[in-house]
């Protein structure tokens, strides 16, 4: 795994430098950990992993260090490569989904996306610990979504989920919510920093 | 020790995100004066202040840490950049007082010459400089607060487009990704001297040939990147809808937006437009190009159908890469529309 410190450092540089290491690897593929001081930085990696076709994660470290890890190469899954954890860190998985759809490009087919997405979670076994809602991502659990049902078939299964209360109020959506909670941003805060893993939509 | 040596962020994409600054701004008490005929609720360009029938007084301030290593570029830039919120009005710049934040451990000699370059801009303006302020600053800054005059009828305001008007860019869009990849070592000389010599280019010889012709609404690109801009101009009462290979840019820009040399700033334009515009399938260069923060941007009007064609042509007499780039329609489903 290559390791590239770029705390303190602006964009284009971490971007730069993670692609280069990507390149690097050549044919074999492998896995390349940044370690950014930002969100911004973070939304660029991520945006440059998906536009070139490597899977990306990341991870909330302490003193607000995230570490983006994406891997290159095919048959090389982020959660066997990168983190290289244990099996308990299957649970305490958190989605955290910003978005009331998924991808870039055409909103018309992220919305069919986002919901196929919430739809296939019910699949993973232990469930997410929390699946958490914001921005236009709150439109998800009002009762106008087509995602309500499968919502509440993973809150039975024990998945807590809980939607920015200030997003409900800026949408004007607070009444509408259907499922799970209104949290605040200290909720989610404490959702995200508990999570082993996190997966960000 | 160089210029940019000391800055973490140059240039309009320095500037607080729009998102968060309007959370701010919304908290201060309001300011009712019938003589102010556009304050700050207004997100204009300047503050408009009525001295009588048929004159009134424009005003801004802009400053920003450089974005460019050559300190004489820095001062025409940052000065090029203040001037434009009063051309951007319709008004004509009268005067300006220097604003300056410098390291009391950087040589003097590149403060002189950063006000020299700032100095030119305002002569070339047919302004007059008098006076300033100075501080000692970690980051080295400077810019302009410039006052100017206008005809109080004749305001062109930033969010008052007709539907069935044309819009019109004068300024190639790019240099925010140019001077990202020059960061990164990766620019090339050409593509840096054509972000310069853009970034210079006062909108002064724009703005002259417009006053022929009747501007609906107004404004010059900043860090915000041209679809915030847009959007502010489509208000509540009309959808703009930009031709994205229309939109006139600097060439390297779009083959480094591809490689992802791209900015911070520009990703945080992008997060504060979610929800507002219909990229389609936009390219992703081109998408980058749209978002991307410009320092001394150019104009975008909006001018009646009618006279478009004309206004172009007379444009490009001064300005040859401006190009008409979208047009106004009746409210859509969202703001913005990319086609």
């Amino acid at each position: 795994m290559t390791n590239i410190d770029c705390v303190g450092q602006v964009c284009p540089i971490p971007v730069i430098r993670a692609k280069k290491a990507l390149a690097s690897l050549g044919e074999a593929g492998g896995v390349v950990a940044v370690l950014v001081d930002n969100d911004i930085a973070r939304q660029n990696l991520q945006k440059m992993a998906t536009g070139l076709g490597y899977q990306s994660e990341y991870v909330q470290k302490e003193n607000g260090i995230i570490e983006v890890t994406m891997v290159a190469g095919e048959g090389c899954a982020v959660d066997s490569c990168a983190t290289g954890a244990d099996s308990d860190s299957d649970s305490e998985l958190v989605v955290a989904i910003g978005r009331d759809t998924m991808g870039e490009g055409s909103p018309e087919l992220g919305k069919i996306l986002i919901k196929g997405f919430i739809y296939a979670l019910q699949e993973l076994v232990p469930p997410p610990t929390h699946i958490l809602f914001f921005n236009s991502g709150s439109y998800l659990t009002s009762s106008d979504s087509n995602s309500v049902e499968d919502l509440r078939s993973l809150e039975a299964a024990g998945t807590v989920i809980l939607t920015c209360g200030t997003c409900t109020d800026y949408y004007g959506i607070t009444e509408k919510l259907a499922v799970g909670e209104i949290a605040n941003m200290y909720g989610i805060v404490t959702a995200m920093a508990g999570a082993k893993r996190i997966i960000n939509i | 020790m160089s210029l940019l040596s000391n800055c973490t962020s140059g240039g309009c994409g320095a500037k607080i995100g729009p998102g968060e600054l309007s959370k701010v701004l919304s908290n201060l008490p309001a300011f009712c004066d019938p003589k102010l005929l556009i304050g700050f609720d207004a997100s204009d360009d300047a503050a408009v202040y009525q001295i009588d029938a048929d004159t009134a007084i424009v005003s801004t301030v802009d400053f920003f840490s450089p974005m460019v290593d050559d300190a004489r570029s820095f001062g025409r830039i940052a000065a090029a950049n203040a001037l434009s919120d009063v051309y951007a009005m319709g008004g004509k710049p009268l005067f300006a007082l220097n604003l300056v934040c410098y390291p009391e451990s950087m040589e003097l000699d590149a403060l002189g010459e950063i006000l020299a370059g700032g100095a030119e801009k305002i002569q070339e303006a047919g302004a007059v400089l008098c006076g300033g302020h100075s501080i000692y600053d970690k980051e080295p800054k400077y810019g302009l607060a410039v006052t100017g005059r206008l005809d109080p009828k004749r305001i062109w305001r930033n969010n008052t487009p007709a539907p069935g008007d044309q819009l019109i860019l004068t300024k190639p869009l790019g240099v925010g990704i140019v001077m990202a990849a020059l960061r990164g070592e990766m620019a090339d000389e050409q593509a840096v001297q054509a972000a310069i010599a853009s970034m210079q280019r006062l909108n002064k010889y724009a703005a002259e040939k417009m006053h022929s012709f009747p501007i609906s609404a107004c404004t010059d690109i900043t860090g915000f990147g041209l679809l915030a801009h847009a959007r502010e101009m489509a208000g509540e009462a009309t959808s703009l809808v930009i031709y994205s290979s229309e939109v006139p840019y600097i060439q390297q820009a779009y083959t480094y937006a591809g490689d992802y040399l791209i900015t911070a700033a520009a990703q945080r334009n992008r997060n504060h437009m979610q929800g507002f515009v219909e990229f389609g399938d936009t390219p992703f260069a081109f998408q980058e190009l749209m978002l991307d923060p410009q320092t001394s941007g150019g104009l975008f009007l909006s001018a009646p159908q009618s006279c478009a064609q004309e206004l172009l042509s007379a444009i490009q007499e001064v300005e040859p890469q401006a190009r008409i780039v979208g047009e106004v329609l009746l409210p859509q489903d969202l703001p913005i529309l990319l086609r």
